[in-house]
């Protein structure tokens, strides 16, 4: 069956007002900061590779400042097969095809 | 020593109490006569070491001693203790005690042994505790410990008015009997905690006791806690709280309504508790405390008046009956409205001296009355027996003699007494206190009366034709019965010869041996004498006496007694008598049914008190139990609008949580100045 | 570069667009979009910062973001099917018996 997409008009604006507030503090608050200026990065080092490099642990080998993240880069990569296989897991129940 | 075997007088009828309840309930065969056995040779020692102790006391040996620690002196406050005081009225009240209650023991063994009765055990232990307890409140060293066995002895008066417990009489005037001497405790006890409360001691005696130092506090030598109040006004309440539990139990107006319906109880125990010694704990409560009482005119002059109207009052109801128990019970409320006369106008030694010899003939009368009615197989109705005369001489001759000094004809012992009485009331009277003179005039009114009525009663039972068949077969008392009665009839008679006041002129005061008893050598117990007494109603109370000469006093109230003699004798000393009572007219009716004051205290109580007490329910059930339900259902009612909350819908909690947060950065950043 | 107060502007208006979404939608897949759309203004931020201050961390992180957000959805759709499954519609309103 086509349908052409149509405007929402279930749903429940008065919660949306629990929305609307929300934005009205947030920009509030950040509008009245002062945060100086930005400084920038060096112009001749290459963002990808920096980034490359924190992510596998070699931190040091950029020109650029950063952590190192790899544990973190572990971790998630852990998380995502976790989710592949609960994914699967919750579409296969009642005779789910394999 | 002394202490010790003094101690023993009450705890020896106590044992024999244990003996008949326990082994009555559990080897009733193994009891000898039901009990009575035990209670014999209980009361004999008792008596014996009364004697003893009576003799002791006349040799200079009145002592106080602490027996018991009941609650310890605390700082700041006092202690609670239980002791013996032998003085020389405890000595005589314990003589007088013991040797009624002998008797009755030996009475009952032909009162109810002889005549099949069961439950024997029960009435034994019954007059075993009531003994004890008598002789512990008549040796008892303050009101505390009075108090206790004032109590005591109105439960035995419930236990044993009640012995017939399966009919609906007995049980029915025992309970009577146990509320209203109840309803007058209950002012006694607030007068003692106020006592305790004003003077941190309630001793009778001694220089620490509270009526020496209420003394001293009016003297100003001493300060005692008067709670704000002028003390003479706060001990004149004092003693009027106190005279409540003395009016309940010695049955004076207005709580004498329990004393006629207590005759449903077995003869022995109407002689020894409603007659000798039970009655007798009120006035004796006054006359231990006559130290405090005498400071105080106001409560003595309501004594007598309570006492001279009582005696009238009484008497007046005691002329119609046809039981002649109740002719006898109305007869103790009336004396005892002589008692307290004698002792509310100042007059100690005469108020003592007629507690002495009532004791005496009233236990005759009631135990000669037991022997009738055992002799007519328990038919009371005095209309239904005459000529006994011939048929019981020994009863005959002995219930004379206690009739002829209840009347107070001389010389026999209710002669002196009475007029001792009545002397003292008149001369107080004319001294200066109008409302004692109208007590004494009430009271001389009511000897008339008391002669009449008296002497119908012997007329009636005793002489004249037999008027029943039962009253022609009426068998002689047995021995049991007998003797009691005959040594009661010679004690009547002579008893009081110990005091003959109005010979004073002639015989001189080595013979007044009562005054001089009353006085006696007190090592130790300074201010329990009569003199003391004396002294204090003359000065502190203000009560003089005018000088009026005994014998004329004498004459006067027994003219009067002679008269009520004499119309007794023309109209029922006939062989073939009949009521007059229809000559009364509509005071017949009155007079019949007592003033209706059964039916007034009863009307208090279902009038009165018991709406009273509804409305009070209804309140603690609405108001109290409101609030605390109101409370309880605030937390319901919020809880059930509060549980809403949670709709299961999933945006709902979004929808909080979102709200939240807006809430908390609004506050963080407000307090935290980022603005 | 733009001052920063407008990137964490457009963030936060990007983030309570997704919150509106939360809010107020009832299709249980156009919840989902809306929680990524709030998880993407969370990494315009990561962005925008380490730009600011000059440490390349930031954008490190973002990708980390994107990996669990991916993961997030992967265990949100196997859940909606679960629940299509037993109550036979998407709306989220409809399983309400966990309640009082």
């Amino acid at each position: 069956m086509t349908s052409r997409p149509e405007l929402a008009t279930d749903a429940d604006l008065a919660r949306g007002a629990g929305a609307l507030a929300l934005f009205v503090v947030l920009a509030g608050a950040f509008l009245v900061a002062d945060f100086g200026s930005a400084a920038w990065f060096p112009a001749d080092a290459s963002m990808t590779e920096g980034i490359g490099y924190a992510l596998i642990g070699l931190a040091g080998e950029t020109p650029l400042l950063s952590n190192g993240f790899l544990a973190a880069f572990e971790v998630v990569d852990i998380v995502l097969v976790a989710a592949v296989v609960a994914a699967v897991t919750l579409a296969r129940r009642d005779g789910g095809e394999r | 020593m002394a202490g010790s075997l003094v101690t023993a007088i009450p705890l020896v009828p106590f044992a024999a109490f244990l003996v008949a309840l326990l082994v009555g309930h559990y080897a009733p065969r193994a009891l000898p006569r039901g009990g009575a056995l035990p209670g014999i040779a209980a009361t004999a020692i008792s008596l014996v070491l009364s004697v003893w102790a009576f003799l002791t006391v006349g040799a200079g040996g009145a002592t106080i001693s602490r027996v018991w620690t009941w609650v310890p002196a605390a700082t700041d406050s006092f202690a609670l203790t239980f002791g013996v005081l032998v003085d020389p009225l405890s000595a005589l009240m314990v003589v007088i005690v013991s040797g009624v209650s002998l008797l009755v023991h030996v009475f009952s063994l032909g009162y109810m042994n002889d005549e099949g009765e069961t439950g024997l055990p029960r009435y034994y232990a019954g007059l075993g505790l009531f003994t004890a307890s008598m002789l512990a409140f008549a040796l008892a060293s303050n009101l505390l410990q009075a108090f206790v066995f004032f109590e005591l002895v109105g439960f035995c008066s419930w236990w044993l008015i009640g012995h017939w417990f399966r009919e609906e009489g007995p049980a029915s005037a025992a309970k009577k009997a146990f509320l209203v001497t109840r309803f007058g405790d209950y002012f006694l006890l607030v007068g003692l905690v106020g006592v305790l409360g004003t003077f941190g001691t309630a001793a009778f005696a001694g220089a620490e006791s509270f009526p020496a130092l209420a003394h001293a506090a009016l003297e100003g030598e001493a300060s005692v806690n008067t709670f704000g109040v002028d003390p003479a006004t706060w001990f004149t309440t004092l003693g009027l709280l106190i005279l409540g539990g003395v009016i309940g139990k010695s049955a004076q107006f207005p709580l004498q309504t329990w004393l006629p319906d207590a005759m449903e109880g077995p003869t022995p125990v109407s002689a020894l508790i409603h007659a000798a010694t039970m009655v007798a704990a009120g006035v004796y409560l006054v006359a231990r405390l006559y130290g405090f009482y005498a400071l105080t005119p106001t409560v003595l002059t309501v004594i007598a008046l309570v006492g001279g109207f009582t005696a009238l009052f009484a008497a007046t109801m005691a002329l119609v009956k046809r039981e002649i128990k109740q002719v006898l019970a109305y007869s103790t409320i009336s004396q005892y409205g002589y008692i307290m006369l004698g002792l509310g106008s100042g007059g100690y030694v005469a108020g003592v001296f007629h507690l002495l010899t009532h004791a005496t003939f009233k236990a005759l009368l009631f135990l000669g009355a037991g022997a009738v009615i055992i002799a007519m197989h328990h038919d009371e109705d005095m209309w239904k027996m005459g000529g006994l005369k011939e048929r019981m001489p020994t009863v005959y001759w002995a219930f004379l003699s206690g009739s002829l000094a209840l009347a107070g004809i001389v010389p026999f012992a209710g002669f002196w007494s009475k007029d001792a009485v009545l002397h003292h009331a008149l001369t107080v009277g004319l001294g200066g206190q109008p409302l004692v003179l109208v007590a004494y005039l009430m009271g001389l009114v009511a000897v008339a009366f008391t002669g009449f009525y008296t002497f119908r009663m012997v007329f009636l039972t005793f002489h004249g034709e037999p008027r029943s068949e039962t009253a022609r077969n009426a068998d002689t008392a047995s021995a049991n019965m007998r003797v009691p009665v005959a040594i009661l009839g010679v004690l009547a008679a002579v008893v009081g010869l110990v005091n003959v006041d109005p010979l004073k002129g002639v015989v001189g005061e080595r013979l007044l041996f009562l005054e001089r008893w009353l006085n006696g050598p007190l090592p130790g117990i300074a201010g329990a004498t009569a003199e003391h007494y004396h002294e204090l109603v003359v000065d502190v109370a203000g009560f003089h006496g005018a000088t009026v000469s005994p014998v004329v006093s004498a004459v006067v109230s027994l003219v009067f007694a002679l008269a009520g003699v004499a119309l007794a004798w023309t109209w029922y000393h006939v062989p073939e008598p009949v009521e007059k009572t229809d000559a009364l007219g509509p005071a017949k009716t009155i007079l019949y049914n007592n003033y209706y004051q059964d039916e007034f205290q009863t009307w208090l109580a279902t009038g009165v008190t018991e709406p009273l007490a509804n409305a009070v329910d209804v309140f603690d059930a609405s108001v109290v139990d409101g609030v605390v339900n109101g409370v309880s259902s605030t937390s319901l009612v919020a809880s059930d609008r509060l549980r809403r909350v949670q709709t299961g819908v999933v945006t709902t909690y979004t929808t909080q949580l979102v709200f939240g947060l807006v809430v908390l950065l609004l506050i963080v950043l407000l307090l935290g100045g980022w603005f | 570069m733009v001052p920063l107060q407008y990137y964490l502007l457009f963030s936060a208006a990007m983030f309570c667009i997704g919150v509106f979404g939360v809010l107020a939608r009832r299709n249980a897949l156009v919840y989902l979009m809306s929680v990524e759309l709030m998880l993407n203004a969370a990494n315009v931020v990561f962005v925008a910062s380490s730009a600011q201050y000059g440490t390349i961390s930031g954008q490190v992180f973002s990708l980390f973001t994107m990996a669990l957000a991916a993961a997030e959805v992967a265990v949100g759709v196997g859940i909606v099917l679960v629940a299509y499954r037993k109550f036979k519609d998407i709306d989220i309103t409809k399983p309400t018996s966990m309640r009082w």
